[in-house]
């Protein structure tokens, strides 16, 4: 075994080579002049794309040889079990794959660390984003091996397997937050992977004999028939005709005007009515692009939104919450200061360390560190620390205030402290807080779990009004009128949660609820969205409908299961049970057992017209002829007929047979001296 | 132990529809020479790797050495030398890493018959395998094979594509392997001059289906041809059992007959013949006849009714 | 061994009786003298590129019929000529030789007297090449 690992080791060493090289040329152009976030950047820029292509030409290439079943047969001919050889191949080639990518990462994240490279704290949390890329490709390596050794007609089936760890890809990029279980998640992608391409290869091509690996095999292809599914579905999607959009918008005097914007002939057009329906006339020539319009509405900077009721997936898409992101350890600070002023240094607020960081940019050495007590140089620890991590980072960037749960501070990084101006009543703990009106003349609007406090910047209450809505089940933004001061508030559900609400209030300076508008919901029950959702339901397997809820649905894909669910539901199941019939005739034809034409049936019952994609790539379909003996069509390659139970008529003797009883051995020479 | 080195019982394989290996009972003794014969796409390639286990029949079994096929411990295959059609090797090897590689493989080692063969093929050591030409490429592969002294020599089709000197030297190299006289050699080949000299038994597929295991001796004494000369143009013929080639001319017909039976001696003689010689036929003749033949004015007998066989069998 | 033996494939003549023939005749025309040793079975196997087992039969045949004989452990020699045929079954070989030959002339279209030339021809060459490998050492 260790001949066939040097060997495979010897043959793609110059592979390998040429993957080092590549990523270690873009690092290097990268160290020259680092981005800040570098550690960030080089996953999302580089490693990103470049380990998936990795992994696949390393995959690709390693059993290209065994590809030809002659050459196969000259490599699996050997006294060592073909589990050895396979063992053997793989560990050579994921050890060139890793060590090719993970060298040059290492250089990036060697360079990183010393003082003086990057105008930020460096935290060991900064190399998963490469380890996460790194190990990934090995997901890619063994789909490339399935892809290349596998029989397949068409070219078509022949990529499915790739399905698998493109969604292995983007499940453990985009939507898992904690680095572990995206490790996890590429373990055990890595498994499944490494199983079919055992069973691709000890079968050269055809996983016919090991009930695991062609199950391995199957959930690839499967992954990859759903994936195209969809991609099919989403694609057909930008050629309905005749995009229309409405959305609510809030006036300078404080009205609420439903717009819809549609597009005709490459050209925008907007109506303006009320949330009745009404036309407004004012708005006859209004084009919002004209830049003269630019300011015609509300712009509501002010967020406010509690953590805790923010579900996942949006945690990880919208809200920079995972390990892909600097923010879990590092909020870069942009406001630090009141507008105009420069500042000769830049502030990151470290997590773990609970200070903000300060850092020359030119020098990128610390200068020190501020905390609730103020500048501490950079060889000394500070005098106090925060309360714990701000809320809402993904907030952070652009306000001067800095909010915690049990204290509210105003940055004043250029007289290198922060102000306290809000201390929240024990039982009432601040959830959000942000700044409001426009940046000369800003205002700190921060909600507490019952209320909602207007302040100056001094820290001087404003006034302090109860909130009516759940920030539990709502989240908030804001804006003031520019005439009379006025603070606008309006109110979302959130994602997934019922009922539907959409509220916008007006508070008086004395911050009395001047009025409230209910908003209805903007519904779209135009055909080309109808015919989306009723293709989407044909597609989508019934299995996944009972563990994802319809606002991810909605929300996430785009397809209205709300307001056309009926539609929706009818037409899963109806394309489910004609999945189910259709497995049932396709397996009975060719001579599956009763007892799995039952599972496969059922399986594709809940998995959809994907299941069946599956089951068509899998198994070699016989093909059927005329039996001699009754006349039926039976199968080609049974030796006994299903209909009449006649075996297959050995080939007629004609006569010109020549055959001798094995006795009759020539001399094996032994009767004689042979020198 | 028995005494077939290959042994396979109703071996069958198909292709989809495709009928590639049918119901094939062959069994190699050990210690022969033994020729496989049969037309391009008979069905040769597909029954050597089913019976090394590289390949599952679609129904039926085959046992090697003793051992199932389609479960062979490593030790067994140890003791297997398989050289696949077109001599495959990777590339990028030089005799050296060839000799590395193949001498931590195996247990058994033999340096100097590695040495030997190379010298028969004039292989450069410098070389890799790539940029061989076919003979030495076919050397190195050979040497390969045989230096780990196997009991079985498995070589499909290795004369492919060999210039004469090399396929002397591939002879030689076959010839020199017998001299452990247990040692069981099967080959496959379309050179019939190199079957005749070097096969004991043979084997003939003819499209899926095995139409003749024997001695190369009994083959050529079963593989009969005759002239009959007619006064006039030659009549139509009655259909006679076990023809192969039928050829009327002007005023005779030469036929070649198998398996001539005293029945078919007298069919002959009642044809009005003036004459009835027999010729000697060459075993080159006798196997393009038997695989290839012509069947001109000449009907087959009637094929028994698959119905009828399907009742007869079990 | 001083007598060449060569072997073609695709003849009408099996190889074992090529090479039965070919040392028949070297030892009728005295270039093989009684006790002179041939090749061993492996030797000329090698030596000719054919199957031992070829070899191994025809040298058989050979002993059978005493022109050769088996010495153990020395290897084969040729054996002192022995007369091993009955006068009738000599007659007999004789008879199927010539049926043979007269075939083959008259199918090649030789007239009985042409064949008879032909015959006597092949016997003063065989005499001539007789007297010099007597006379040889």
């Amino acid at each position: 075994m260790i001949s066939i690992f040097l060997r495979e080791l010897r043959e793609n060493l110059k592979w390998a080579a040429v993957i080092f090289g590549v990523l270690l040329v873009m690092v290097l152009h990268e160290l020259r002049d680092p981005p800040t976030m570098l550690l960030f950047d080089l996953p999302q820029r580089y490693t990103l794309w470049l380990g998936p292509i990795a992994g696949l030409l390393m995959g690709v290439v390693q059993v290209l040889f065994e590809t030809r079943p002659d050459n196969w047969g000259f490599v699996v001919h050997r006294p060592v079990p073909r589990a050895g050889i396979f063992l053997a191949k793989c560990a050579a080639g994921l050890l060139l794959l890793y060590a090719a990518l993970a060298l040059p990462c290492l250089v990036a994240v060697i360079s990183a660390a010393r003082p003086g490279r990057l105008a930020i704290p460096f935290q060991g949390r900064m190399v998963f984003p490469m380890l996460a890329d790194v190990l990934n490709a090995g997901c890619y390596y063994f789909a490339g091996m399935v892809l290349t050794l596998r029989k397949a007609r068409w070219l078509g089936t022949r990529l499915l397997p790739l399905g698998v760890p493109l969604a292995s890809s983007a499940i453990a990029i985009m939507f898992i937050a904690p680095f572990w279980q995206a490790l996890l998640v590429i373990l055990i992608v890595q498994a499944i992977g490494a199983a079919a391409a055992w069973g691709v290869f000890a079968d050269n091509g055809a996983a016919e004999r090991r009930v695991a690996t062609r199950f391995a095999l199957g959930a690839m292809v499967y992954a990859g028939a759903i994936g195209m599914a969809i991609g099919l579905v989403g694609f057909s999607q930008g050629f309905t005709p005749g995009g229309r959009w409405q959305y609510y918008q809030v006036d300078r005097d404080g009205n609420v005007v439903l717009i819809t914007q549609t597009i005709q002939h490459g050209e925008r057009g907007w109506a303006f009515t009320d949330p009745a329906g009404r036309p407004l006339p004012q708005y006859d020539r209004v084009d919002l692009d004209d830049p003269a319009y630019a300011n015609q509405f509300l712009r509501f900077n002010a967020r406010l939104v509690d953590r805790e009721s923010i579900p996942w997936p949006i945690t990880v898409l919208y809200t920079s919450a995972g390990y892909r992101s600097p923010m879990p350890g590092l909020i870069p600070l942009r406001a630090v200061a009141p507008a105009g002023v420069r500042l000769r240094f830049s502030a990151v607020y470290d997590i773990p360390q609970r200070a903000i960081d300060l850092f020359d940019p030119v020098t990128r050495m610390p200068i020190g560190l501020v905390g609730p007590a103020g500048f501490s140089p950079p060889d000394q620890p500070p005098i106090e620390r925060f309360a714990g991590t701000p809320l809402l980072p993904f907030l952070q960037g652009g306000s001067h205030v800095l909010a915690f749960d049990s204290i509210v501070y105003w940055i004043e990084l250029d007289h290198r402290r922060v102000r306290p101006v809000f201390v929240p009543q024990p039982d009432d703990p601040v959830f959000s807080a942000a700044e409001v009106g426009p940046a000369i003349d800003s205002k700190i609007l921060i909600a507490t779990t019952h209320r909602l406090h207007l302040l100056e910047r001094s820290g001087q209450l404003v006034w302090s009004a109860p909130l009516d809505q759940d920030p539990m089940r709502c989240n908030f933004d804001a804006a003031l009128l520019p005439a009379n001061r006025h603070l606008v508030l309006r109110t979302f559900s959130n994602p997934g949660t019922k009922p539907y609400c959409n509220v916008v209030s007006e508070y008086s300076v004395d911050g009395m609820l001047l009025h409230q508008v209910e908003l209805p919901r903007l519904t779209d029950f135009r055909s080309p969205k109808k015919i989306e959702t009723m293709a989407f339901g044909a597609i989508f397997p019934v299995a996944a409908r009972a563990i994802c809820p319809s606002w991810i649905l909605d929300e996430v894909l785009d397809v209205k299961t709300e307001e056309f669910s009926n539609f929706f539901d009818e037409f899963m199941w109806s394309s489910a049970i004609l999945c189910a019939i259709l497995t049932l005739l396709i397996a009975r034809r060719c001579g599956m057992g009763w007892s799995k034409t039952i599972a496969w049936s059922s399986a594709n019952l809940l998995l959809g017209p994907a299941g069946v994609a599956t089951m068509l790539a899998l198994y070699d379909w016989p093909a059927r002829e005329r039996c001699v003996a009754c006349g039926r069509s039976r199968l080609a390659a049974r030796r006994d007929c299903s209909h009449c139970g006649a075996p297959l008529a050995s080939a007629p003797q004609d006569g010109r047979e020549i055959f001798e009883p094995a006795e009759a051995f020539g001399l094996h020479g032994a009767a004689l001296p042979v020198a | 132990m028995s005494d077939y080195a290959i042994q396979t019982h109703h071996l069958t394989r198909y292709f989809g529809a495709k009928r590639v290996v049918f119901d094939l009972n062959l069994g190699v003794p050990c210690g022969s020479i033994f020729g496989f014969l049969g037309r391009n796409g008979s069905g040769k390639t597909t029954t050597l790797r089913m019976v090394l286990g590289l390949l599952s029949p679609t129904w039926g079994s085959s046992s090697i050495l003793g051992h199932d096929s389609q479960s062979l411990p490593p030790h067994i295959r140890a003791r297997i030398g398989y050289l696949a059609e077109g001599h495959p090797v990777h590339g990028w090897m030089r005799v050296r890493d060839a000799q590395a590689y193949q001498k931590r493989l195996y247990p058994r080692w033999n340096d100097d018959l590695f040495r030997s063969v190379l010298e028969f093929f004039r292989v450069d050591p410098k070389t890799r395998a790539r940029n061989m030409s076919r003979g030495e490429r076919a050397g190195l592969c050979l040497a390969m094979t045989l230096a780990p002294e196997p009991d079985l020599l498995i070589l499909d089709d290795p004369a492919i594509g060999l210039d004469p000197v090399a396929r002397r030297s591939l002879l030689e190299s076959m010839v020199y392997a017998t001299r452990r006289a247990d040692r069981t050699i099967i080959f496959s080949s379309h050179l019939l001059a190199d079957i005749e000299r070097m096969a004991d038994h043979i084997a003939v597929l003819d499209y899926s289906i095995l139409r003749a295991q024997c001695s190369l001796e009994t083959f050529r004494s079963c593989v009969q041809q005759f002239v009959l000369r007619f006064e006039g143009p030659p009549p139509e013929l009655p259909p006679i059992r076990g023809v192969i080639q039928c050829v009327p001319r002007q005023s005779e017909i030469r036929l070649t007959l198998v398996n001539v039976t005293g029945q078919t001696r007298a069919l002959l003689e009642n044809l009005g013949a003036v004459r009835i010689d027999e010729i000697p036929i060459s075993l080159e003749d006798s196997f393009v006849s038997y695989l290839g033949g012509t069947l001109e004015n000449v009907r087959l007998p009637e094929t028994p009714k698959v119905a009828e066989l399907a009742g007869g069998v079990a | 061994m001083p007598v060449d033996i060569s072997i073609a494939t695709g003849s009408s003549v099996p190889i074992y009786r090529q090479i039965a023939d070919q040392v028949c005749r070297a030892v009728a025309t005295g270039l093989l003298v009684a006790g002179e040793q041939v090749p061993s079975v492996r030797a000329l196997a090698e030596q000719l590129v054919l199957n031992p087992n070829t070899v191994a039969r025809t040298y058989a045949d050979l002993i059978r019929d005493g022109v050769l004989e088996a010495r153990k452990g020395k290897g084969v020699f040729v054996a002192k000529r022995r007369v091993v045929y009955t006068k009738a079954e000599r007659l007999r070989r004789l008879d199927s030789s010539l049926a043979a030959f007269v075939n083959e002339g008259i199918k090649l279209g030789f007239t009985p007297e042409e064949l008879c030339e032909a015959v006597e021809r092949k016997l003063r060459e065989f005499e001539a090449a007789a007297e010099k490998g007597a006379t040889s050492p």
